[in-house]
């Protein structure tokens, strides 16, 4: 008997069921696996979309090569997402956010003035995060390290570099996709690629 | 130096401008002019308020007419396709403009739209007209930051002129705004007598007490500073900053000199 409470278990169960290559109507679905007529439906409705189902004729299905290997591996259909969205996340009021309409507004600025800005008392890593940040949005071409650098007050220092803004897209700040070396600015819609270190 | 915003008695003016628009008895009264000479910190402000509180920021141009000002507002507000009419144009701009107050209300944040360099864009009536527009359609606080001349031209506007009642003109850094800045910025300590100094030849601008704080800080780090911290005899005969109007050095005199 299918638990039919949990999600995904009669889709699982018919793709499993079909796995000898049998082609079966839904009213032998319903009877073999004990379930509803409105069960069955969707069961085969939810394998189709994932393309593992075929309609062989009129309320007749089989499986695809797709839902024969899917069973053979011994799949299991969840409620969940099939993978990745594709989407990708927006977070608002983030530090990063505020750092760019800082830099925006600044044009031309060193990390601690855009900490300055857009710092707040709870965030006790904005430098290191702007810092990150401008790497960054540098390898992308949006911001661009001046050659003349700030001098520094202590003993030995190289002074502070000083940053320029090239690339003003808009109000969203470009976020970094690590896993694919890219810059996504939603302003524009673009994936920016970061050029190696 | 310290990556820290130091308020200063222009910083709280501006506060206090805008909590009186929050409190306002007209409810269209609801526009601040901003004004006052260059290096006195007006758009490290609108910098730090405009980042905190992610508010619209636009920076006029000479060039604009209201066409422009209305695509620059869209852009601003993340409207990137192109919009055929005027009226959906403005339909849109109220529509996205409301959408963030309503969002920065739930979070209860303040939420504004910056204009600077308005002098720039303050003689053009079609322009004024339309931020006036804004301002009372959404009853946003809209913030007008300009040089001289802004009070000037809003004189020729008498409807938006009554809508800003408050102007805030940010002056001259007082003695205890110069304490509390270099005190706040600066790494090493410093003594009175070298903050007095700085406030009297930076003649209370704030871009030049930046460039002594870098001065006095370098030079703090490479003596054995008293019990006061760094003084005025400490740095003797050493440029502390610039003089604005001539662009000569201003060096640090003997004591007694």
């Amino acid at each position: 008997m299918i638990d039919t409470t949990k999600p995904g278990a009669a889709p699982t169960a018919l793709l499993h069921h079909l796995h000898g290559g049998a082609c079966l109507t839904l009213d032998q679905v319903e009877q073999e696996l004990g379930i509803t007529r409105r069960q069955a439906i969707n069961a085969a409705s939810r394998l189709l979309r994932r393309e593992y189902l075929m309609k062989m004729a009129v309320g007749c299905y089989q499986l695809t090569d797709r839902g024969v290997a899917a069973a053979n591996a011994g799949e299991v259909i969840t409620s969940g997402p099939k993978g990745p969205t594709g989407v990708i996340a927006t977070h608002r009021g983030t530090f990063r956010e505020r750092a760019w309409l800082a830099m925006r507004i600044t044009r031309r600025f060193t990390i601690g003035q855009i900490v300055a800005a857009a710092a707040r008392d709870t965030e006790k890593n904005a430098r290191e995060n702007t810092r990150k940040y401008l790497v960054q949005l540098c390898r992308a071409g949006f911001v661009k390290e001046l050659p003349n650098r700030v001098p520094g007050t202590s003993m030995g220092s190289n002074g502070f570099k000083r940053y320029m803004l090239l690339r003003n897209t808009g109000p969203r700040p470009p976020v970094y996709r690590a896993e694919f070396g890219m810059m996504h600015d939603f302003n524009t819609g673009e994936d920016v690629p970061c050029t190696p270190r | 130096m310290r990556d820290t915003f130091v308020e200063t008695s222009n910083y709280r003016k501006f506060m206090a401008a805008l909590t009186k628009v929050d409190e306002r008895g007209a409810e269209e009264a609801c526009m601040v002019v901003i004004d006052g000479k260059p290096g006195l910190g007006k758009t490290a402000t609108m910098a730090r308020w405009v980042s905190q509180t992610q508010s619209i920021y636009l920076r006029a141009q000479r060039w604009w007419d209201h066409g422009d000002f209305v695509q620059e507002l869209l852009a601003n507000l993340s409207v990137t396709q192109p919009i055929r009419h005027r009226r959906d144009r403005w339909m849109r701009i109220i529509d996205e403009l409301g959408n963030r107050a309503e969002e920065a209300a739930l979070e209860d944040r303040t939420f504004g739209l910056v204009i600077d360099e308005c002098d720039l864009v303050s003689g053009k009536q079609e322009i004024m007209e339309t931020i006036r527009g804004l301002s009372d359609i959404q009853f946003l606080p809209t913030i007008m930051v300009g040089m001289g001349k802004l009070r000037d031209n809003l004189r020729r506007f008498p409807q938006i002129e009554s809508r800003a009642p408050n102007k805030v003109e940010f002056l001259p850094a007082s003695p205890d705004d110069a304490r509390a800045l270099i005190r706040g910025l600066c790494e090493v300590p410093v003594a009175d007598d070298l903050i007095q100094f700085v406030w009297r030849h930076s003649k209370g601008f704030s871009r030049e007490m930046v460039e002594a704080i870098s001065k006095i800080e370098r030079f703090g780090r490479r003596i054995d500073l008293g019990p006061d911290g760094v003084t005025v005899a400490d740095m003797a005969g050493q440029v502390i900053m610039s003089n604005r109007e001539t662009s000569k050095d201003i060096v640090v005199p003997e004591v007694g000199k």
